[in-house]
């Protein structure tokens, strides 16, 4: 079959890549920057719940299902999120950048905000510097200053915070060199304990294309602004020249990617999740998210979306364009993109 | 000056501070008190439009002089600080023409500068308006930074020996005896004489003294847009109405004002109305507006006395205790002037007023121009003379704010001379965080750059940035809709990666002085 992909950030490029493998022909259409693309290229599969922190990813999503039925990862189950995610790591390990980690393990890593966060899978160099191996032992930053990145802020923040959080007690944590456990950010090199930095997933993704190009996707730089549809499918996405196919995928993302503009999806108007009377709360960064994050494309269990009330079967949506989730508040960004893109790649 | 002064000044906007500087320049001793950060107030809610006088020539023509009179003062004592953008105002329809006449001749009478010109003439200087444009009539309107302005009337205040203190509320006047609270800490001054410059607050402020004054407040909200779509000020020709203004100010423009009645002093909200009246009031007179974003929305409240909806000031007298009442940003000079007259003879002090013709701050910026080369004039559009003071520290070249240009330097140099206590004074002063991503991209490099400084610690630091983000939303709210992009990028940078959702918890309640 034919594939034809729109959206080049996580989400579409795992749906490529899982369209490839299976045999088919697949064309990846995207251009400009994706929220992948600013992000700190790890995979929190899922951080938060409402309850607190998840400390077993794949026990959080068995839990989210009962409760939250429009939740992508309600709507997939936790045996394909976990398929998708071994098939991620094959694919990273193939593309020249390793993660480690287990779906059913939470680590914690540092960050150049100077606090912790709660993620699942990691590129080695991350994965071993995660918080829980600082325990007792001496830590060192280091790396060059640079913008938003001074290793004597995240080692000053970090003193001062992790005590409140119980994660992990380090002896000291230090700007500089020495230590037990010395983190540099690995775009400065730093390989055998590393600080991701914001933009790092770019370096991923990149990778992932470039793998993906390799395997014979054809990768083409170009933004889809509109679909023709015939009798209930899709019969091309429309960019600077039409993308006939068989099957296709709309991975282009939030309001960040341009998938989303205002209240509506971009290329196709497709129907969205219900939207709440407030999309906002009155202060930032609220623990339970704003009611506009959870706002997206609604799909049935097979991620197949709604037009003027018909399913289009052989449409798919993947990554931050689904309703019904918060990645900013769950933590679970590139783990919904990638069990997603695998289950919407999966034609033919 | 310790525990004693000849004038306690409550009231850091631009009244208060003009007063401060007046009766230094007289040799008076002065301490002002400010509850928040300087210009916090009204000040700093204002658009920031130094009047021809002409929107009121044929309403309030006694506003309309004054504007006028100060207009001409200001350019003169403050070069630098007012940017003689010119205005114009437009008229559109049948009903705008009709009111030409009528304008043009209360423009005559009141000593006002207006020259009509051609329609073409007017969209060939300013390309962006309405071709539909019937009428074009050129005024003398400026535009200036509210904050940079107050700053620059405090530094001048302070180099004249007066004390300034900011977070300094005052809490009871009690005969000469002013108490307030600073740091959690309660304080006090003796004061022979009292000036209550507080402005919307001026009845709150006469209550803890025991008197009584009489302020209503009017409510006024301002649309910020991306970019400069208007090169002056441009007003619409028609009785002073809402949604009549639109200016350039720094990388952004701005649309206002509403006029709504309002009983909250702090706490108040735009409502979804004011915004939409703004931006069709906006776009129907520069169309391009509807293409560009909304950056944020904000109000500010007008302080109003006497009958109606007259912008005109008054001083009131009360033993030793002085009010300012009403007025207007433009005027606040000769408000500065008379009540600085009021208190010099209080007090028995013969000084003239000296402020109608001694620059604020004095020209000095050759070795900061050489400096700094080709970046020097972007500094001197931000900060006028002041920025002669930002020499010392002009070495820390690298870009904080990437949206407004403002560099590590200048944080330091607000910092550590223009009465700053945390970053959120800072930015006021510099701008940093006020352009379109509204401190994505620099709320942590700039609270880094202080703690590297060794001015504030880490988890200070992480106060700040929390602080900085919940004032930016305070004012992305109202247009959020509209910026659906930006929303999402604050969250997915602060909750996504930074996980401050969750940390925040563990930050509140940290107090954070420099």
């Amino acid at each position: 079959m034919k594939v034809v992909v729109a959206g080049s950030g996580i989400a579409g490029v795992v749906a490529a890549l899982r369209a490839r493998v299976l045999g088919n022909e697949v064309v990846l259409v995207g251009s400009g920057r994706s929220a992948s693309s600013r992000s700190l290229g790890v995979v929190d599969v899922l951080g938060y719940m409402k309850g607190g922190e998840v400390g077993n990813p794949e026990e959080g999503i068995r839990v989210l299902s009962e409760d939250c039925e429009e939740h992508p990862y309600a709507l997939l189950g936790v045996e394909m999120v976990r398929q998708a995610l071994e098939f991620f790591k094959e694919a990273v390990a193939a593309a020249g950048v390793p993660f480690m980690g287990r779906t059913t393990e939470n680590i914690h890593i540092a960050t150049q905000f100077g606090t912790v966060k709660p993620t699942c899978l990691a590129p080695e160099g991350v994965y071993a510097g995660r918080v829980e191996r600082w325990h007792r032992r001496a830590v060192g930053i280091a790396g060059e200053e640079e913008r938003n990145f001074s290793p004597r802020f995240v080692a000053e923040s970090l003193s001062w915070l992790l005590p409140k959080l119980g994660v992990a007690l380090p002896e000291r944590i230090e700007a500089g060199d020495e230590g037990d456990i010395v983190l540099r950010p690995m775009r400065q090199g730093g390989t055998e304990a590393a600080l991701p930095l914001l933009g790092d997933g770019e370096f991923v993704v990149k990778r992932l294309l470039e793998h993906a190009a390799a395997l014979g996707v054809s990768v083409v730089e170009d933004r889809i602004r509109g679909a023709r549809i015939e009798g209930g499918e899709v019969r091309a996405f429309m960019g600077t020249q039409s993308y006939t196919g068989d099957a296709f995928v709309l991975a282009t993302g939030d309001w960040t990617g341009g998938g989303m503009h205002a209240f509506r999806e971009a290329v196709l108007g497709l129907e969205l999740v219900e939207r709440s009377a407030e999309h906002f709360k009155k202060l930032p960064l609220p623990e339970e998210g704003h009611p506009y994050s959870r706002l997206g494309v609604r799909t049935d269990g097979a991620l197949n979306p709604f037009y003027r009330g018909k399913k289009i079967s052989n449409l798919r949506v993947a990554g931050a364009l689904l309703g019904g989730y918060d990645y900013c508040t769950e933590k679970s960004g590139w783990g919904v993109a990638i069990a997603t893109g695998y289950v919407a790649g999966g034609v033919g | 000056m310790g525990s004693r002064c000849e004038v306690c000044v409550v009231g850091g906007g631009i009244t208060g501070a003009g007063i401060a500087r007046d009766l230094a320049l007289r040799g008076v001793e002065v301490v002002l008190l400010e509850k928040g950060d300087l210009a916090v107030g009204s000040t700093g809610r204002s658009h920031g439009l130094v009047h021809s006088g002409a929107r009121y020539a044929v309403t309030d023509p006694e506003t309309a002089r004054q504007c006028a009179s100060e207009n001409r003062i200001l350019r003169k004592i403050a070069p630098g600080f007012i940017h003689a953008t010119g205005g114009l105002f437009a008229g559109f329809g049948e009903e705008d023409l009709s009111y030409l006449e009528e304008f043009l001749k209360a423009c005559s009478s009141a000593g006002v500068e207006a020259r009509e010109i051609s329609p073409e003439e007017a969209l060939q200087q300013e390309p962006q308006l309405n071709p539909g444009l019937l009428a074009a009539v050129e005024v003398e309107d400026a535009v200036a930074d509210p904050f940079l302005l107050t700053v620059a009337n405090a530094f001048a205040a302070h180099r004249e020996g007066a004390q300034i203190e900011t977070y300094a509320r005052v809490v009871e006047v009690e005969g000469d005896r002013v108490s307030y609270l600073q740091n959690g800490k309660r304080r006090s001054i003796k004061a022979e004489v009292v000036v209550n410059a507080s402005g919307v607050w001026a009845g709150e402020v006469a209550k803890l003294a025991g008197r009584e004054v009489e302020v209503r407040a009017y409510r006024g909200t301002i649309l910020v847009y991306r970019g400069r779509a208007v090169r002056r000020v441009v007003n619409h020709l028609r009785r002073p109405s809402q949604g009549d203004i639109i200016l350039p100010h720094a990388s952004t423009t701005l649309v206002g004002t509403s006029f709504a009645p309002e009983t909250r002093l702090e706490k108040f909200s735009i409502t979804r109305r004011e915004v939409e009246l703004l931006k069709k009031e906006g776009e129907a007179k520069v169309p391009s507006l509807k293409r560009r974003s909304i950056i944020r929305a904000y109000a500010g409240l007008r302080p109003v006395v006497g009958g109606g909806e007259k912008r005109g000031f008054t001083i009131l007298e009360d033993g030793n205790f002085i009010t300012v009442a009403g007025g207007k940003f433009t005027t606040y000079r000769l408000m500065a002037e008379r009540a600085s007259d009021a208190a010099c003879r209080l007090l028995g002090v013969r000084a003239n007023c000296v402020t109608a013709r001694e620059e604020i701050v004095e020209e000095n910026t050759g070795e900061l121009r050489s400096v700094l080369g080709n970046v020097f004039d972007r500094v001197y559009a931000r900060y006028g003379p002041l920025a002669s003071g930002l020499l010392p520290y002009a070495s820390k070249a690298k870009t904080t704010c990437l949206c407004e240009g403002v560099t590590e330097g200048e944080v330091l140099f607000a910092a550590m001379e223009l009465f700053c206590r945390n970053i959120r004074d800072i930015r006021r002063r510099t701008r940093l965080g006020m352009g379109y991503c509204q401190g994505r991209r620099c709320t942590l490099e700039a609270a880094m750059t202080l703690f590297l400084e060794g001015l504030i610690t880490a988890p200070e630091a992480q106060m700040q940035v929390v602080n900085s983000l919940r004032e930016r939303w305070k004012g992305m709210l109202p247009v959020a809709e509209a910026n659906l992009k930006e929303a999402k990028l604050m969250e997915a940078t602060y909750a996504c990666a930074g996980n401050y959702d969750r940390i925040k918890r563990h930050i509140s309640g940290l107090v954070s002085f420099l």
